[in-house]
């Protein structure tokens, strides 16, 4: 038996879906907008949280990774009437399990949850205990330790690894941690920096060359995926792997077999591939600047690292690491941390990540004192000015004019826009209508235009407070029922 | 970006090695440390500036020792000048995660070329921004 939770305004559809879930024997919990979805997300431990997206407080996909913070990180199963290609896709990448357009049948979306409880069981079920050497990874926030329990997975076994991020989140970290955790620890972790080779000069470095192969190949030399054999091959921003070399490439992943330049027989190299990359390799794809097949076959199992920003909470841990870490560099010396220090690393966005954030820190060392406690005004100046322009823009947006500098704030998406446009119409219309035809459907069709059933959807989608009154009685499924009489209310 | 450059013999290959530097990055954003004890009391000192880092390694040992201070290198996207393309020594080269190897007996312009790009890219802002304006002196540390 697991705990279930709605957040949809449909009461007829929450009422149906609260039925089939409770007949599969699990405890429900139904919410009608997102600020009390939220807040009894965080009250309590749901497996499974069923989310419609137009909520009247809000876009629910913009609460997604809010309620998969939560302390029992639930599922999250997107229900919308307005399904598009882009909410799909910003569902899928915050965190989303599914995402279902309505109407659905009952089974559809119940198919979900049956998935996604099978999946909890086996995600937590008691693992045997593995110490995970981390090799700098500092963090405990939920999106590190997803990211680690995947390093812990990707070290159990042999398969192809794709680590995303932005620069400075630490990518190359993570490969080696995966190497060095996994049972080809005590082989090479052989780096190919594909950014700095350049076309000519790639294929030589990675495949080697038998002497001759080329003008200037007076020796023979071993390529990087030989010295790999047995151990890991780091491929560190494999977008900028050329193209010809990426078909090369894609066979030996294939195959485990190269040629050298040069040479007439065939090498074997058992490695391990880890590619990193902080390019959109989709969009390569479709731009034609990456090859699909192999882009394929590096994604087996993914990483994707969690920019800075998103997860503050970690930035106590992480100066307090680096510092001990510095402090070998600079000597000992006992620094204090006002906790303004603490609370403006906290606020800036750092675009650099956890590099620049030791940056920063190396800065603040080498210029303070001995004994000294250091303040905001010690962090580099740059810093200091995005802070406070920063908090400038956030002040403009309460209320103030923004300032000709202060960057405008980005437009929403037309259909969201015109979506919202139309709900607030409706609800108003709706408001009105009720306050001149009082209790008489009849009068409302007759004035609205409006056929009977298309009323009662209306009245069924809006709850506001004028219509509240009538609330839907799913035994008399064509009627409302208050307080009040309504008149006519069959044929 | 400034480039740290290590070579106990600025002789021979240290110093052609030297000269491709040189022709990539002026001479006073170089710094050149011609000994272990000159490269640990560089380590030592605030990085600022300095995020390259060639190693021109001439006995094996050399490079056992630089293993024993890999922490102090990790900031450093590092290339390394090997004296022989033995498994044994190639294996102790990895452990130091450089970005590009080369040897002693050739390869010279690759390395070159390397270098150039490493360069570019840290303009290109691949590297944070955030060290620019600390340019040290001239440094040559026995």
């Amino acid at each position: 038996m697991a705990n279930i939770l709605i957040i949809d305004d449909d009461v007829v559809m929450s009422e149906l879906l609260s039925q089939a879930i409770k007949d599969r024997g699990h405890d429900i919990l139904c919410t009608h907008t997102l600020t009390d979805g939220i807040a009894a997300a965080k009250a309590s431990s749901f497996a499974v949280v069923y989310l419609d997206v137009i909520l009247p407080d809000g876009n629910g996909l913009d609460a997604i990774p809010e309620l998969r913070n939560t302390l029992s990180c639930p599922e999250v199963v997107i229900m919308t009437g307005a399904g598009d290609p882009d909410g799909a896709e910003l569902a899928i990448k915050s965190g989303a399990w599914d995402y279902l357009e309505k109407p659905s049948s009952i089974n559809m979306m119940i198919l979900p949850l049956v998935r996604a409880l099978q999946y909890r069981d086996v995600k937590l079920s008691p693992k045997p205990l593995m110490t995970l050497k981390r090799q700098g990874i500092v963090g405990s926030s939920a999106s590190i330790t997803a990211c680690l329990d995947r390093v812990s997975h990707a070290s159990e076994n042999d398969t192809s690894v794709l680590i995303t991020g932005e620069t400075g989140t630490g990518k190359e970290g993570f490969a080696w941690a995966i190497h060095d955790n996994s049972r080809r620890a005590d082989k090479n972790f052989v780096v190919v920096d594909c950014a700095t080779l350049s076309d000519t000069l790639v294929e030589s470095v990675l495949f080697g060359y038998q002497k001759g192969a080329f003008t200037g190949a007076d020796r023979s030399r071993e390529g990087l995926i030989k010295q790999a054999d047995g151990g890991t091959l780091f491929l560190d921003e494999i977008g900028e792997l050329p193209l010809a070399v990426q078909k090369a490439f894609l066979r030996v992943l294939q195959e485990r077999r190269f040629r050298p330049l040069g040479g007439k027989e065939e090498l074997s190299s058992d490695f391990r591939l880890v590619a990193a990359t902080n390019r959109d390799l989709d969009a390569m794809v479709r731009d034609g600047q990456f090859r699909s097949d192999l882009l394929y076959r590096i994604r087996s199992f993914t990483i994707e690292l969690p920019p800075l920003r998103e997860h503050p909470e970690d930035i106590p841990a992480l100066v307090s690491y680096h510092v001990s870490r510095l402090a070998e560099r600079h000597g000992e010396k006992l620094i204090n941390f006002s906790p303004e220090f603490i609370d403006s690393l906290k606020a800036y966005h750092w675009p650099g990540n956890v590099r620049e954030l030791v940056n920063a820190l190396e800065r603040v060392l080498a210029e303070a004192g001995a004994n000294a406690t250091v303040f905001p005004k010690d962090l580099p100046s740059h810093i200091r000015v995005q802070m406070i322009r920063s908090a400038l823009v956030g002040k403009s947006a309460s209320g103030r004019p923004p300032s000709p500098a202060a960057a405008p704030s980005p437009l929403p998406k037309l259909q969201d826009l015109r979506d919202e446009a139309i709900v607030r119409v409706e609800k108003q219309y709706l408001k009105d209508l009720m306050a001149v035809a009082g209790d008489s459907i009849k009068q409302a069709c007759a004035i609205s235009g409006l056929s009977r059933s298309r009323l009662y959807e209306l009245i069924k989608k809006y709850q506001t407070p004028q219509v509240q009154a009538y609330r839907y009685c799913p035994a008399l499924p064509d009627d409302f029922h208050s307080g009040r009489t309504i008149s006519a209310p069959a044929g | 970006m400034n480039v740290l450059f290590y070579s106990a013999s600025l002789t021979g290959i240290g110093k052609r090695f030297l000269r491709i530097v040189v022709s990539h990055i002026p001479r006073d954003r170089i710094e050149i440390c011609r000994s272990l004890a000159a490269l640990d009391a560089r380590l030592r000192r605030p990085l600022e500036g300095l995020a390259i880092a060639v190693f021109h390694i001439t006995l094996v040992d050399e490079l056992g020792a630089l293993i024993t201070r890999r922490d102090l290198l990790a900031d450093f996207r590092t290339i390394l000048v090997l004296p022989n393309c033995d498994e044994a020594t190639t294996a102790l080269a990895h452990v130091l995660r450089p970005r590009f190897v080369v040897y002693s007996d050739g390869d010279l312009p690759d390395a070159s070329v390397v270098l150039g790009k490493m360069l570019q890219g840290t303009k290109k802002g691949i590297v944070p921004k955030g060290w620019d304006g600390l340019v040290p002196e001239v440094t040559t540390l026995q």
